[in-house]
């Protein structure tokens, strides 16, 4: 029986070994870069890390996000959101920062996935004096309102609000040595998102119509919140969807635009609702006709 | 529990060293241990069923008892049916009674006799059901055919009729080989443990790396056969024979592997049919345990091939009827049935059909003759054309796809990217053709080894797929 174990601890040992060289060999999985808290407490990535994703080479800048981090330019803009501005699954030049640096804009662009309404109104507030953007543009969705909002649904990792108590809670990053284990050993990474996008995703609880009133009180608060706390004067909130709080925006005289992409075919992922190369062209030519008659920004 | 899932890796080894380690001291204990993680594999599927095998368990443990206390043959055979009806009907409500009911529904319709199908009822199959009842049946047949004595000890014939390593795709085991097995103490030995584990990896390599690769192109091209060319068909009916090889023969290898582990020898389930020179020997090496089932069950108690041609040929109709309806209640794996049946007649009536009961191709050559590799060709062409009988979703549908694979000569758009692993899985299957059991691909131990790391490093890599993942033979 030993001399079984043994064996069997050997080849597994020997085994391990070798699919961790091959997976490193042919890139058969991403890497994911590493986040830190920065000064204002909020969940940057870590400065100069470089790695592969699907395909497509990346690198964090000095301010700790992946895209061009331009700043006080002539035409400066600032843009912030969520994984569609992170953007780690195109290459570079499918950037939104790219596509509008060609067009002869300067672009800060501060995406990261998992980034709530809330959270990109504070990258809003620290990045402005350092940027100083002619304009400020928020890629978001409704479902950021929600997640922003800490009595529909708490996430420790995530930044949120307290609508009641007006209490703003940076979040903090979770699972963190675990997460270094899991980054850095490609096998059980590897294994951990084929697992994870193998199994089927959980059938969402249906909310009751009372609870969804409940919730849309509380987003429409929070708009409210963002219109008294924060400067959003020369600010453009893009919608990838339909604005379900068009009203509160309207009254407050907050500009948006609403985005025509999930209802046209071949501008998303297959598996995936992020949007391709040619979505984030789409995504660009809207925000730019947007920009062109509301701002009347001249086009180099 | 699935063999190919999380679950199953983190169970066996528990189960595994609690058995040899801690309720190794006596073997009640250890059979004991088998029962509890056979029915806890089987609970974790669904719970509700394990009360079905008890019942199943239950009751031929207590016919086997009383079938030999019976003062005459005839109160003996009276005891009998009463087993082999239970078994019948549980399998037959479960899986048969809405077919039927459908059936006398479409029928009274097609005569113009308007009904409503208001009998069917939302039945869930319970999986290996097919399997287990089998198994627990023939134990009473045997006992009344005196080829076995009854086992009064209810631990080690309940473990018998649930050993989860073969509980829900077989092979279907004989009680006059696993039950011996269970009511004596093993010895851990080494060669044993390590066949097994060879064992699970090829078949794990089958099933994660070949058969779930192909899963969603069959699904694909069968799903759109209408818009496809010939060329494309042939392809996916080709793709679907592997697919349900490597996965039903996957599941055996893993299920004869985890046996020997746990120092049991289950029976083989396949020899490698596709190297089968005429249908005869196909059926000599495909799930050879329900074939011989039906042979040992079905074909000789209705008189075989003793009692003249005509009996004899109806006898092979019926018993090629009866095992494509075990598959499943769907008028498509009757004809898939129907169709063998056509194809085994020739050699039948030329007496051709045990031509290769003991030999293997190029026995003792590098390569096949000429002969061989003609006859292998036109087998392997002819079970794949059946194939598409089983694998379509109606009787309609498999008819207008061979039509269209037959006489729709079109080649175009044809995707062979994936043709290479099958290369080289037919290789390595030819190389290993002669020993099922043992799967040693050199004599040289390094050559060897770095197969079964390369074997290793591919079904890791290839281990979760989108999709439930279960295994065809699930759903039989």
């Amino acid at each position: 029986m030993r001399r079984f174990i043994f064996l069997i601890i050997r080849y597994s040992i020997v085994l391990l070994v070798l699919v961790e060289i091959t997976i490193r060999v042919f890139s058969l999985t991403n890497d994911v870069p590493t986040r830190k808290i920065n000064e204002f407490g909020l969940q940057v990535f870590k400065e100069n890390q470089s790695g592969y994703y699907e395909g497509f080479n990346w690198k964090v800048n000095s301010d700790g996000f992946l895209g061009h981090n331009d700043k006080s330019g002539d035409n400066q803009i600032l843009l912030i959101g969520d994984s569609f501005v992170e953007n780690i699954m195109n290459p570079f030049s499918c950037r939104q920062s790219s596509l509008f640096k060609d067009k002869g804009y300067q672009v800060f662009e501060a995406g990261r996935s998992g980034m709530t309404f809330i959270e990109t109104l504070e990258f809003n507030k620290y990045l402005k004096p350092y940027v100083s953007p002619l304009k400020s543009i928020f890629i978001i969705d409704n479902i950021d309102f929600y997640e922003s909002i800490a009595e529909i649904k708490k996430f420790n990792d995530r930044c949120q609000i307290s609508i009641l108590e007006k209490n703003i809670y940076k979040g903090e990053i979770k699972y963190k040595n675990i997460k270094k284990i899991l980054y850095n050993y490609k096998t059980l990474y590897y294994l951990y998102d084929k697992f994870r996008k193998s199994r089927k995703t959980e059938q969402k609880q249906k909310k009751s119509d009372e609870e969804i009133k409940v919730n849309q009180n509380f987003v429409v608060e929070l708009i409210r919140f963002a219109k008294e706390n924060y400067d959003l004067n020369n600010s453009l909130f893009v919608f990838r969807n339909t604005n379900q709080f068009s009203q509160s925006f309207d009254e407050l005289k907050l500009k948006y635009i609403e985005l025509k992409i999930s209802d046209q075919k071949g501008l998303t992922f297959e598996n995936d609702n992020h949007w391709n190369c040619e979505g984030h062209k789409n995504a660009f030519l809207q925000i730019l006709n947007h920009l062109n008659i509301q701002f009347n920004k001249p086009i180099k | 529990m699935l063999f190919n899932s999380i679950e199953f890796l983190l169970f066996l080894p528990i189960v595994f060293v609690l058995y040899w380690f801690v309720f190794n001291k006596s073997l009640k204990v250890q059979n004991s241990l088998i029962l509890l993680s056979s029915y806890f594999f089987y609970g974790w599927w669904d719970y509700r069923f394990l009360s079905l095998i008890f019942l199943s368990t239950l009751v031929d443990y207590f016919i086997g008892l009383n079938l030999p206390k019976q003062p005459s043959q005839k109160r003996q055979k009276l005891l009998l049916w009463c087993s082999v009806l239970f078994n019948l009907s549980v399998l037959g409500f479960f899986k048969y009674y809405n077919f039927f009911v459908d059936s006398w529904v479409d029928l009274f319709n097609s005569v113009g006799y308007e009904i409503k199908s208001v009998w069917t009822l939302n039945i869930i199959l319970p999986v290996g059901i097919s399997f287990y009842t089998f198994q627990t049946m023939s134990y009473t047949i045997d006992i009344y055919r005196k080829k076995i004595d009854p086992t009064k000890d209810f631990i080690s014939f309940a473990s018998f009729v649930s050993f989860f390593p073969q509980l829900v795709a077989g092979p279907i085991e004989r009680a006059s080989n696993l039950l011996p097995q269970i009511l004596k103490k093993r010895e851990f030995q080494y060669e044993q443990g390590v066949q097994g584990i060879r064992l699970i990896l090829w078949g794990m390599f089958k099933k994660v790396v070949i058969a779930d690769t192909l899963a969603p192109m069959v699904d694909d091209i069968f799903g759109n056969y209408q818009d496809l060319g010939g060329g494309t068909l042939w392809l996916g009916a080709i793709y679907f024979a592997f697919q349900i090889y490597c996965d039903f023969s996957g599941y055996s290898d893993i299920a004869i592997g985890t046996a020997k582990l746990f120092g049991f020898e289950l029976m083989s389930n396949f020899k490698f049919p596709y190297f089968s020179r005429n249908i005869g020997e196909f059926w000599r090496r495909w799930h050879i345990s329900l074939s011989t089932w039906f042979r040992d069950y079905l074909y000789i108690p209705i008189g075989g091939s003793q009692e003249g041609k005509w009996k004899s040929i109806r006898n092979i109709f019926i018993i090629f009827l009866v095992s494509g309806f075990w598959h499943g209640a769907n008028w498509t794996f009757i004809f898939w049935g129907l169709f063998h049946s056509i194809l085994f007649l020739p050699s039948f009536i030329f007496k051709t059909n045990r031509k290769y009961t003991r030999s293997i191709i190029a026995e003792n050559t590098l390569l096949p003759s000429p002969k061989e590799f003609i006859q292998v060709i036109t087998t392997f062409t002819l079970v794949t054309i059946g194939w598409v009988f089983f694998r379509s979703e109606t009787i309609i549908d498999a008819f207008s796809y061979l039509n269209q694979m037959i006489f729709d000569i079109n080649f175009e758009r044809i995707d062979l990217t994936n043709a290479l692993i099958f290369v080289l899985f037919i290789i390595t299957e030819y190389k290993i053709k002669s020993d099922e059991r043992s799967i040693s691909f050199s004599k040289f131990k390094l050559v060897n080894n770095s197969i079964y790391l390369i074997i290793g490093i591919f079904t890791i890599l290839f281990f979760f797929k989108k999709g439930d993942g279960s295994f065809i033979y699930f759903q039989f």
